[in-house]
């Protein structure tokens, strides 16, 4: 007999009504890129846990508000990565992330690229939270200026600057000053 | 050979070439300077790599009891008001809308704004800064009882005088950050109001913000504010109530953006604190003991929708001993509850003052904002 897999609407709709099953099952499908959303916002993996802890506890009520137009993958995004600058902005934890990075980033660098993709890791969780936030937002998730401005609340403009400062900083501890 | 060209394209220039971002003139022009300008060519090449590699590299996983805790906390009933899935226009694009709007029905907007609960956005808002007080940062406030007598405020009890404060945030047993604040009380005149200035001076990293509110010298009530955020993120922000309204405005003083900031505090909602350092002041003024409970409001900028006054619970939970400086104090143990997050305070018996405030999170860290040194050096009052 054949299994019916539900679809990613039925699942949103049992959320919605409160199905732990349904909850269960858009956490296993959506988690680990929200976790590493977190993560490499927050630059901490203890402040990423709680994030998306609270983002699927807050999930089935915040359902009852998504409007189901465009991608569902993209609007919890969104809703992670709010709830993620929120966090930033009210723990102001910004020397955290020194500390913590050693602990959380990857060990093996066992060939060039891999460690090259550290040293960045490193030197990006280095970064003052809001340069790591535009870099993570535009260089990893691909958001644009407009939406990134949209996010944190600034121009375009301001977004682009940003990153621009960012890249310089990154330049500066990956190659030395120039 | 081709010399190397003595002008450059921007850092913005390149880096929306190395996206395919640039116009095609920009684009084009930018090409022709990359082909004989190494310098700029490896600018771009870094940019390249940067984004590839930033777009590869690991992550952690989320630990296998995530889930489980998610699933127990939903049990449990907690639940999170969460932010919009789809981002806000930025204020100045409201504004730009209410602009367009007539006269009338702009004031009208303007005053409802801050009052009416967004669409699908948070309820209540945020706050920053290191002080004494819980900040929720988007979690949902249970409503307060109603029925609670109100507190009496009686500001002659306030002493003038310098706190100094450290914020440390511990996590197995290691303290990963440290700041530090000063907080001071004087007397003043506003206009022609006996008040009180607290300023206080919160040094961190990046930021330092510095904020001084003036409060009826009786009753605490504010009277205008001040806040001056220094570091990548400049603005600066004036308040003041006018009978149940807080005006004012903010200002990045980078970019020269200037947001009114204008909203109903709803009278029931008081009494309103200005800063997470007001319970220095507060405290001082109201008689606490056992059973001793409030219900307050710790103001928001509201220059955003989401930047929200929000409710704050304190209640005399027991008593304790703090040490400050190597003398033990006779203290009250304060509970102060604000949208699902807790902090207990010690508050000095002798004279009200907050000596200690901690938090701890679930996950294992603790947060504290303890007094190192004060001047004068208080004398038992009570």
């Amino acid at each position: 007999m054949a299994t019916h897999l539900p679809s990613e609407a039925e699942l949103i709709a049992e959320a919605r009504a409160g199905g732990a099953g349904a909850l269960a099952a858009l956490y296993t499908a959506h988690a680990q890129p929200l976790f590493a959303l977190a993560w490499r916002l927050t630059g901490s993996r203890a402040d990423a846990e709680d994030v998306v802890h609270d983002v699927f506890v807050g999930l089935p009520e915040a359902l009852r508000r998504y409007v189901e137009r465009g991608s569902f993958a993209a609007w919890l995004r969104t809703v992670t990565a709010r709830t993620a600058l929120m966090r930033m902005r009210a723990h102001r934890r910004r020397r955290e992330v020194d500390v913590e990075l050693a602990a959380d980033l990857p060990v093996a660098a066992r060939d060039g690229a891999a460690a090259a993709r550290a040293d960045l890791q490193r030197a990006v969780a280095g970064l003052p939270d809001p340069l790591r936030a535009v870099f993570v937002l535009k260089e990893v998730e691909g958001y644009t200026h407009a939406e990134i401005g949209a996010l944190l609340g600034i121009t375009p403009g301001a977004s682009e600057v940003r990153l621009c400062r960012a890249l310089r900083r990154l330049r500066e501890r990956l190659e030395g000053p120039r | 050979m081709t010399p190397i060209p003595r002008l450059h394209p921007g850092i913005r220039r390149l880096k929306r070439f190395a996206d395919r971002e640039a116009s095609p003139r920009e684009a084009e022009r930018v090409a022709a300077h990359l082909e004989r300008c190494p310098r700029c060519a490896e600018g771009v090449a870094f940019f390249r790599r940067v984004s590839a590699d930033a777009r590869t590299a690991a992550a952690p996983a989320p630990p296998d009891a995530l889930l489980a805790r998610i699933l127990a906390s939903r049990a449990a009933g907690e639940r999170v008001v969460l932010p919009a899935g789809a981002p806000s226009p930025p204020p100045w694009r409201r504004r730009a809308a209410a602009a367009g709007l007539c006269a009338a029905a702009a004031a009208v907007f303007l005053l409802a704004r801050g009052n009416a609960p967004r669409e699908d956005g948070p309820e209540k808002g945020w706050t920053t800064g290191l002080g004494l007080l819980p900040t929720p940062a988007y979690a949902e406030e249970a409503p307060a009882p109603s029925d609670w007598p109100p507190v009496a405020v009686d500001g002659s009890r306030v002493r003038p005088g310098a706190w100094t404060y450290v914020y440390r945030a511990i996590e197995r047993g290691r303290v990963v950050a440290s700041e530090r604040g000063r907080v001071s009380i004087s007397p003043v005149r506003f206009g022609t109001v006996a008040a009180w200035r607290m300023e206080s001076t919160w040094v961190g990293e990046p930021d330092e913000i510095h904020e001084a509110v003036e409060m009826e010298r009786a009753s605490l009530q504010v009277l205008h504010r001040t806040a001056e955020n220094v570091g990548p993120s400049r603005y600066r922000v004036e308040e003041w109530l006018t009978g149940d309204t807080l005006h004012g405005t903010m200002v990045a003083t980078a970019r020269t953006h200037r947001i009114r900031v204008r909203r109903y505090e709803p009278p029931e909602d008081g009494p309103y604190l200005a800063g997470e350092s007001s319970p220095l002041i507060w405290l001082q003024a109201v008689r606490l003991g056992p059973g001793w409970r409030a219900r307050v409001s710790l103001l928001g900028w509201g220059a955003a929708a989401d930047d929200r006054s929000y409710p704050i619970v304190l209640r005399v939970t027991g008593e304790g001993r703090a040490r400050v400086a190597g003398r033990v104090w006779e203290c009250w143990t304060i509970e102060a509850v604000a949208g699902g997050r807790a902090r207990t305070l010690w508050v000095r018996k002798a004279d009200g003052v907050t000596l200690l405030s901690r938090e701890r999170s679930p996950r294992g860290r603790t947060v504290e904002v303890a007094l190192a040194a004060e001047a004068p050096a208080r004398a038992p009052r009570r």
